[in-house]
C-alpha cells in the first residue's frame, strides 16, 4: 500500500523539483505567436479608447487581463529550458515577453 | 393573438439562450484563424441540435418521459449510471466556467473586484434560481440574451464578404500544414461540440414537462426548436464573422473572454459595447442555471425522485440538494482561480467525448413505436438522426488526440 502511495509522490516532487519544461522549437514559435497576439489586442484596445469607443471600466479591466496573460508567459518562459539548438530562439521569445510587459504597463497608465 | 404572442416569445427565449460561453469563444477564435472556412459546423452542429433538440420534447412530451429517465431506460443501470456522473460532471465544470466568466463580465461592466464579482453574482444567481419559477427563469434570461443580437449588427456594419462566407458552407480543408490542419479539425470538432452541448437538451425536455406540455403543443415544440435554431446558428456565424474581420487581419487569436467584446466596441461603441457585454451576461448566466437544475433533474429522473422547479424547494428536497450543490461545488472551483476559458475548453471536449451516451438512448426511444405510437419519429428525420450520430461518434473519437495534438487548440 505505502509503495503506491510513495511512487506517485516521489513522481511529484521529482516533476516539482525538475525546473521548468523543456521548450522545442515549435513551442517557441507558438508561444512567440501568442505574445504578438496580446501586443496586438492592446493596440486594438488603444485604438477603440482613443476612437472613444470604450468606457472606462471595459478598457481598465481589459489592460489588466492582457498584462495577466502576459505575465504568465513571461512567467512560463522565465522556467523554461530550452532544447538543443534552441536556445538563441528561447532567448528571443523571453525579450519579446518583456518587452510586451513594459507596452501593456505603458498601456494601463494611459488609460487610468 | 395569444397563441402568437406565446410562440413569439418561445422563439426569442430559444435564441436569446441559444449562445453559451463555449461558443462565443471558440466560433470567435475559429474565425481570427480559419476566417469563414468553419461556417460548415456552425451549420452541421445546428442541424443536429435541431434534430435531437426536437426529438428531446417529443419525448417527453409524449412518452412523459426526460432525457434522463430514457437513458436508464435504454442503457441500463450501469452504463446510465456512469453516463449520469460524466454528465454531471461536465455541467459541474461548465456552470464553473460560466460562473468564473459572469464575474468577468460583472468587472467589465461596473470595475467591481473580479472576486467579489464572482461570490456575490453566484449566491444572487443562486437566490433567483431559489425564488422564480421556472418560466421565469428561462424566459427572463433568454428575453435578455437577444442583447447578443447587437454582435450580429456589428457584424453586419463590417460588411463582411459574402462570397467568401457563402463559400464557407463548404468544408474545405486548410492546408497550410499538418498543425493548421489538425488545429482546423481540432476547432470543427469544438464548434460542433459548442452547439450540441448536452444540458442543453436535459434542460429542454424537462423544461417540457415543467411547462406542462401535451400532444396539442407538439407543433409548438417543433417550431421554437427549428426558428430558435436557426437564429441562434446565425447569431454563432456572426460571431465567426466579426473573429475573421477583426482578429484575422491583426493576427489576433481571442484568448479571452474580455476580448470577444471588442469586435463590437470598434464600429459601434460605447452604448454596443455595454449592450454586448449585457448579453454575454445574460448568456453565461443563463448557462450557469441550465448546468447547475440539469445536474438535479438528471439525478431525479434518474432514481425516479420528484422534481418540480415550479412547487416550493423544500417540496422537493433532493431536487433542491443537487442543484444548491452543484451551484455551490462549481462556485469553489470558480474561487480557485482557474481560468474560465480552461475549464471551458475541457468541458467541450470532454463533452463531445459522452455525448453519443446523450444522443443515442433519445434517438431509439423516439423511433419506438411501443413508447410513442403515432408520434414515432418520421423516415427522413430518423435517416437523418443516425447519420449524425455517426457523426457525432466520430467527433467524440477524434476530440481527445485533436486535444492533445494541439494543446487545446494553440495556434
Amino acid at each position: 500500500m505505502r509503495q503506491w502511495v510513495s511512487a506517485p509522490a516521489a513522481l511529484l516532487l521529482l516533476v516539482a523539483c525538475s525546473g521548468g519544461s523543456v521548450v522545442k522549437h515549435e513551442e517557441l514559435a507558438s508561444e512567440m505567436k501568442q505574445i504578438r497576439s496580446l501586443d496586438a489586442e492592446g493596440a486594438l484596445l488603444w485604438e477603440i479608447v482613443l476612437s472613444r469607443h470604450s468606457t472606462h471600466a471595459f478598457a481598465r479591466g481589459e489592460a489588466s487581463y492582457l498584462h495577466e496573460a502576459a505575465k504568465e508567459h513571461q512567467r512560463k518562459l522565465a522556467r523554461a529550458r530550452a532544447a538543443q539548438g534552441a536556445e538563441r530562439e528561447l532567448e528571443r521569445t523571453r525579450a519579446a515577453a518583456l518587452g510586451l510587459i513594459e507596452r501593456i504597463i505603458a498601456l494601463r497608465l494611459q488609460i487610468q | 393573438m395569444k397563441k402568437v404572442i406565446q410562440l413569439t416569445l418561445g422563439i426569442m427565449t430559444a435564441l436569446g439562450g441559444f449562445v453559451d460561453l463555449g461558443q462565443i469563444v471558440f466560433t470567435m477564435q475559429a474565425g481570427a484563424l480559419f476566417a469563414y472556412k468553419l461556417i460548415w459546423a456552425i451549420v452541421l452542429g445546428g442541424i443536429a441540435i435541431m434534430l435531437y433538440m426536437e426529438m428531446c420534447g417529443r419525448v417527453a412530451v409524449v412518452a412523459q418521459r426526460p432525457v434522463f429517465a430514457v437513458v436508464r431506460l435504454r442503457l441500463g443501470p450501469r452504463l446510465g449510471v456512469a453516463t449520469l456522473v460524466a454528465s454531471n460532471l461536465l455541467n459541474l465544470l461548465t456552470c464553473a466556467a460560466e460562473l468564473g466568466a459572469i464575474a468577468i463580465v460583472v468587472q467589465l461592466l461596473t470595475g467591481v473586484n473580479e472576486r467579489v464579482a464572482l461570490i456575490v453574482g453566484g449566491l444572487a444567481l443562486g437566490a433567483l434560481v431559489w425564488m422564480l419559477h421556472f418560466q421565469w427563469i428561462e424566459r427572463t434570461f433568454g428575453l435578455l440574451g437577444l442583447a447578443m443580437i447587437v454582435f450580429a449588427v456589428a457584424a453586419w456594419n463590417l460588411d463582411p464578404n459574402w462570397k467568401s462566407v457563402a463559400g464557407g458552407l463548404l468544408p474545405g480543408l486548410a492546408t497550410q500544414g499538418s498543425h493548421d490542419l489538425t488545429l482546423y479539425a481540432y476547432f470543427a470538432v469544438g464548434i460542433f461540440s459548442a452547439l450540441l452541448m448536452e444540458y442543453e437538451v436535459h434542460f429542454y425536455s424537462s423544461g417540457a414537462i415543467e411547462e406542462k406540455w401535451t400532444i396539442k403543443d407538439l407543433p409548438e415544440n417543433t417550431i421554437v426548436s427549428v426558428s430558435g435554431i436557426v437564429l441562434g446558428s446565425l447569431l454563432t456565424c456572426a460571431l465567426l464573422i466579426l473573429g475573421a474581420i477583426v482578429f484575422l487581419p491583426r493576427d489576433i487569436f481571442p484568448d479571452l473572454l474580455s476580448t470577444t467584446a471588442l469586435p463590437v466596441a470598434l464600429p459601434l461603441g460605447t452604448t454596443a459595447l455595454k449592450i454586448a457585454l449585457i448579453g454575454i451576461f445574460a448568456c453565461v448566466a443563463s448557462a450557469a442555471i441550465e448546468t447547475a437544475l440539469s445536474s438535479g433533474y438528471n439525478i431525479c429522473q434518474f432514481f425516479g425522485f420528484k422534481w418540480d422547479k415550479n412547487v416550493s424547494p423544500l417540496e422537493v428536497p433532493r431536487f433542491t440538494i443537487s442543484w444548491t450543490g452543484t451551484l455551490i461545488l462549481a462556485l469553489v472551483i470558480a474561487v480557485t482561480g482557474i481560468k474560465p476559458l480552461t475549464l471551458v475548453n475541457f468541458s467541450i471536449i470532454f463533452g463531445m467525448v459522452i455525448m453519443p451516451f446523450t444522443y443515442y438512448p433519445i434517438l431509439t426511444a423516439a423511433r419506438d413505436p411501443a413508447l410513442m405510437g403515432e408520434h414515432v419519429t418520421g423516415k427522413v428525420q430518423d435517416t437523418l438522426a443516425w447519420i449524425f450520430l455517426g457523426i457525432i461518434v466520430i467527433a467524440a473519437l477524434a476530440a481527445i488526440p485533436l486535444m492533445i495534438a494541439t494543446h487545446s487548440g494553440q495556434p
